[in-house]
């Protein structure tokens, strides 16, 4: 049965909350950290760029705080629910209520029309999708004009933007982003994190992005900084070229790290 | 191109794993069925009491037409068939080979049924096998050696093979009972000979003097065949075609080596025919199903491949190297595939032959060859199977466009290429029109060609697969989205957009129903037919049988002197060849024929007469099946020409036509007309019709006492020991349908597991975006249950629309006879294969996080 333990400002208004953290892979001598004990916290109604080097660990972040693995030391809380001990339904169901998701790549499903592909995830859910949020969700992507158009038909951009309707259609409790510009355009890849920024202004939505762009990330209200498995900084308000310098020192701290 | 196909092969190994087991699959039935064909041809049941000569001078005991044809016109002439009786040689051919160099002697051998009796009782040969009599120069064939006692030198006199004489218990000098021609006749025993360098397994053997021994045998003249002893230091190999060339005028044959057998045994001769006919069909119905799935699953991996394709042709690859590399993709799968597929094709070819052994289809002591031809034809045949096959899916890679490349989600293209729909549309059409020819033409002609449709409808469902599968999407696609939640409505969203998915699954499943549901049932049905005209065409009481090869005429008159006996008829079980010619193709068909004594025919036998009269059926006039009429074009008073069991042609009229052609063949004709032309001479049955309330059984009882080996059986038993050969018939159509579901089963598992192992991707996606396990999989389980439930209707439409004019035309009922069991297990078994194939791979593809599982490349 579903477990659904609900202390709303236990979190003191984090939408996501990692303390201490550890993910180990491996046993013994060849174990490696991937995560080594982060601990932070996403408030409610933020957007946050997650950045780093390749192998700091930011996919596992990302997987750890989404509850799409467990960690092995530490504990995730996600809207006021503790993710570790769940199952995989029970967390099945917890993504679908609370998170939404938006990858690179292959993000829709392609038998199915715009429309459709928004409103799955309530499907799923056993819910009859509200058509005046459905509606308002298509107007802020601004596809209201091709819902029954399928994935094929439309541009990269338009995808993403699909995408993007379709993990807020569930009011989650957070937007995780894998690298969703990755796959388009400079341009396009504006548009879609304009998109992101605006939602997160208008409506209050909690966004985490993992990115490795600095444009990117320079449209979020924080940048944290991974390396090995550790957070190692964080920028406020942070421009492009700031962001660009960090990195630049982190891909040479990382290597020197690592010899 | 070649070493990028085999790069791609060796990176992409599952999405060739279903056309390379198809193929293996193909290779293993195409050499078993070769290696039961080249037995077939070799033949070589060893001889027995031929065993001493060079060579045999036999009639041809098969007929083939002489078919004159233009010469660009490349139709191959139709196959021989076998003829039943022995045809026998013209014994003055003796004399003029005996002048040949090399002859040492000649010998015309005659040869008869000839029955020792003791107590009352046949002593047949060893396990129920035939007694033969023949002259005493015929021992030298094998040779026979007296071990006691001298040839026989007088009329009365005869010679015993040892194992004989023991068991009949007699002695040199002694006196034996035997039956020759139905009666018994008492023989003084000359002397015991016993066979030199051979036993003697499935015959036992006697010997008279060569008058009486011609006599006995009644065919002046004629002989079974011609031995030839070769003299010292003579090649065999060059006798025989010496003596090949002197006999070749008259129509016999030479034969030597290990084809002696066949002149001594016409079974083995039969056997022989019947195991090229069946590997023949078994191969090419293999080969016809390994294209339509290879075809499938190649489209299949083609399809899964097309962005891969597209990159292809984006970086410069020409359409003409797309198709290159295709066809060598196929080229390299069908030759591994086809050399794997040999060894296991081998052990089949064991198991069939041991099988048809088992159920006397073919001799026990018959030998399997296996010889490095049926490997060469499964490795030839594999190939040109799989090049063949991708032809047309190498044709829509080709066609590629290189932005494919660029897009992002893989739908597929809707709809089918406008030759695909148009050659699709003619088979359908043609499979329409072959449908309703059973209205036209009537009997085996048209049930011959009605047998067509199944493989013209699985064909044209192959093609117009995809259309279908929509169609079928969007009917049964709407009650489960309404019905079944969330995983309907998922289910039927992809059903629709995947209808070639959907095709290339429901393509096998429609040909295993198909197929399956035709081979069986036609042969239910025709069984049941049979019986039906068997039981309601009787009018006997009794019949009389006999285990010594036949009873004689006298049998039959015998019996009629029984008191309460009111008419009898003697019956002799034959063939006849019938010739004609259909739709511009020379036709010939032995068919079943009985040789009767018409005097009180209508008493005994109900043939339910349609036209004519049997009354007037006498000497060459004859009655006619309608079905055979109607094939041959054959109006009441036409002369036809046919030709006899033992080949010998003869002008008959037709003065009658019948209905019940599945109980009592389609010729009924005097036996007159074939006294001298079957083997025996001797009915194979009597029939007695009892006066109302008489009662006869002791009285024919008693007839036993004066023809050994007689018995008295009811019409149920005849018809019991009848249908037996047909169950045999039936049987074999089983394995022959148990190899297409097998192959089928094989092709339906790896499609599905193709297709969805493909979509690791999609249910990542899905369970990502909020779908738990069991959604999917109660997503995919719809899916399975939509593909399963379109296979069976359509599986049922095609076998309907074979078995129903098959039906019409063989028995006048459009109701075919589908016992519910075996149909039910047919698409039990089918149902359970498409869901194993829908359900497993799911179940694995969920197997990995989803978030791996998404990050994945396609």
């Amino acid at each position: 049965m579903r477990k659904r333990v609900v202390d709303g400002d236990g979190d003191g208004g984090f939408a996501v909350l990692l303390d201490r953290v550890s993910k180990v892979y491996g046993k013994g001598d060849n174990a490696v950290a991937a995560l080594d004990s982060v601990t932070v916290g996403f408030p409610r109604g933020t957007f946050t760029a997650v950045m780093g080097p390749s192998g700091s660990g930011k996919s596992t972040f990302l997987h750890c705080a989404a509850g799409l693995d467990q960690p092995t030391g530490g504990s995730v809380r996600l809207g006021g629910v503790d993710l570790s001990g769940l199952r995989e339904t029970a967390l099945t169901e917890l993504r679908r209520d609370r998170i939404g998701f938006v990858f690179q790549a292959f993000n829709l499903l392609p038998s199915l029309t715009v429309a459709e592909n928004i409103t799955l995830p309530l499907r799923l859910a056993g819910r009859r999708p509200d058509r005046a949020w459905v509606r308002e969700v298509t107007d802020r992507v601004g596809l209201t004009n091709r819902l029954a158009h399928r994935p094929s038909e439309l541009s990269g951009g338009q995808q993403q933007r699909v995408a993007i309707a379709r993990a807020l259609v569930t009011k989650p409790a957070v937007v995780f982003g894998d690298e969703p510009t990755g796959a388009l355009d400079t341009s396009t890849g504006r548009d879609v994190l304009r998109l992101l920024r605006e939602v997160v202004t208008g409506t209050g939505q909690t966004v985490v992005m993992v990115t490795h762009d600095p444009v990117a990330a320079s449209y979020a209200d924080k940048v944290l900084f991974l390396a090995d498995g550790r957070v190692v900084g964080d920028l406020i308000r942070p421009t492009a070229e700031q962001v660009a310098d960090r990195m630049t020192h982190l891909g040479a701290w990382a290597e020197a790290a690592s010899c | 191109m070649l070493s990028l196909a085999l790069r791609t092969l060796r990176a992409r190994k599952g999405g060739f794993v279903g056309a390379f087991v198809a193929l293996l699959f193909a290779s293993t039935l195409v050499t078993a069925c070769g290696i039961m064909l080249e037995s077939g041809l070799r033949g070589g049941t060893p001889t027995e009491r031929y065993a001493g000569t060079a060579v045999i001078v036999a009639g041809q005991q098969s007929y083939r037409p002489v078919v004159t044809r233009a010469p660009d016109d490349h139709t191959p002439d139709p196959m021989p068939v076998g003829l039943p009786e022995r045809v026998g040689v013209d014994a003055g051919l003796a004399a003029k080979i005996r002048q040949l160099p090399g002859v040492a002697r000649t010998i015309a051998d005659v040869s008869f049924p000839a029955t020792a009796v003791r107590d009352g009782q046949p002593l047949l040969g060893p396990g129920g096998t035939p007694s033969l009599g023949h002259g005493w120069d015929s021992a030298a064939l094998t040779p026979f050696r007296l071990r006691e006692g001298h040839e026989p030198s007088g009329d009365a006199e005869v010679v015993l093979d040892a194992d004989l004489a023991g068991r009949a218990g007699v002695q040199v000098g002694g006196q034996v009972s035997v039956l020759v021609g139905g009666e018994p006749k008492s023989f003084q025993v000359a002397g015991i000979a016993e066979p030199v360098g051979v036993g003697l397994a499935k015959q036992s053997a006697m010997f008279f003097t060569g008058d009486q021994a011609g006599k006995l045998a009644g065919q002046p003249g004629r002989a079974a065949a011609i031995g030839v002893l070769a003299a010292n230091g003579a090649d065999v190999d060059e006798l025989r075609d010496r003596v090949a060339a002197v006999v070749k005028d008259s129509g016999a044959v030479a034969l030597a080596g290990a084809d002696r057998g066949a002149a001594e045994f016409l079974a083995a001769g039969e056997a022989e025919m019947m195991l090229i006919t069946l590997s023949t069909s078994f191969g090419g119905i293999a080969l016809m199903v390994a294209i339509l799935v290879v075809a499938s699953t190649f489209g299949l991996s083609i399809q899964q491949r097309s962005r891969e394709v597209a990159l292809l042709r984006a970086i410069g690859t020409t359409p003409r190297q797309v198709r290159k590399m295709i066809a060598g993709e196929a080229l390299a799968i069908g030759a591994v595939a086809s050399v794997l597929g040999c060894l296991p094709g081998v052990a089949l070819a064991h198991w069939m032959f041991g099988q048809f052994a088992q159920r006397g289809i073919v001799p026990d002591t018959m030998p399997m060859h296996v010889g490095p031809l049926p490997f060469a034809a499964a490795l030839v045949a594999g190939v040109l199977t799989a090049v063949g096959a991708t032809f047309a899916a190498g044709a829509r890679a080709a066609r590629t466009k290189p932005t494919e490349a660029l897009g992002e989600a893989a739908l597929e293209r809707p709809g089918i290429g406008r030759g695909r729909l148009i050659t699709g549309l003619v088979f359908l059409f043609s499979s329409l029109t072959m449908m309703l020819l059973p209205l036209v033409i009537k009997g085996d002609a048209a049930a011959a060609a009605v047998s067509g449709v199944v493989v013209f409808a699985i064909t044209a469902v192959a093609l117009l697969g995809p259309l279908i599968s929509r169609r079928a999407a969007t009917v049964l696609g709407g009650v489960i989205a309404r019905s079944a939640g969330v995983s309907g409505y998922l289910a039927r969203a992809n059903a629709l957009n995947n209808s070639r998915r959907l095709a290339s699954a429901i393509t096998p499943l429609v040909l295993a129903i198909g197929f399956a549901g035709t081979a069986i049932f036609a042969q239910t049905t025709m069984l049941a037919a049979g019986e039906a005209d068997a039981v309601a065409g009787s009018r006997a009481d009794a019949v009389l049988v006999s285990s010594t090869g036949g009873l004689p005429e006298e049998a039959a008159r015998d019996a009629h002197r029984v008191p309460g006996v009111a008419a009898t008829t003697s019956v002799a079980r034959t063939k006849v060849v019938a010739e004609y010619t259909m739709m511009g193709e020379v036709q010939v068909r032995a068919v079943e024929a009985q040789a009767v004594d018409p005097a009180e025919l209508a008493e005994t036998v109900d043939l339910k007469v349609l036209t004519g009269d049997l009354k007037r059926l006498h000497g060459n006039e004859i009655a006619m099946s309608d079905q055979l009429a109607g094939s041959m074009g054959v109006k009441l008073g036409d002369t036809v020409k046919i030709r006899l069991g033992d080949g010998t042609p003869v002008e008959v009229k037709a003065i009658a036509t019948y209905g019940r052609n599945l109980g009592f063949g389609d010729v009924v004709m005097d036996r007159v007309l074939v006294a001298g032309h079957t083997t025996t001479g001797l009915a194979t049955e009597v029939l007695v019709r009892n006066a109302p309330g008489a009662n006869t059984a002791a009285g024919l009882a008693a007839l036993a006492q004066r023809y050994p080996g007689l018995t008295v059986v009811d019409q149920a038993t005849v018809h019991a020991q009848h249908a037996d050969q047909q169950r045999i018939a039936v049987w074999v159509n089983l394995i022959l349908a148990g190899l297409i579901v097998a192959y089928t089963g094989i092709a339906v598992v790896n499609t599905l597991v193709m297709a969805t192992s493909a979509r690791v991707r999609e249910f990542a996606l899905l369970r990502l975006i909020g779908a738990t396990r069991r959604q999917v999989l109660r997503m995919s389980r719809w899916e399975g249950l939509l593909v399963v439930v379109t296979s069976v209707v359509l599986g049922t439409a095609v076998a309907a629309a074979t078995l129903v004019p098959f039906s019409y035309a063989m028995s006048g009922s459009p109701w075919p006879t589908v016992p519910p069991a075996t149909y039910l297990a047919i698409i039990g078994f089918t149902a359970l294969l498409g869901m194993i194939g829908t359900i497993l791979p799911t179940r694995l593809a969920l197997r990995s996080r989803p978030a791996d599982a998404i990050g994945m490349r396609e």
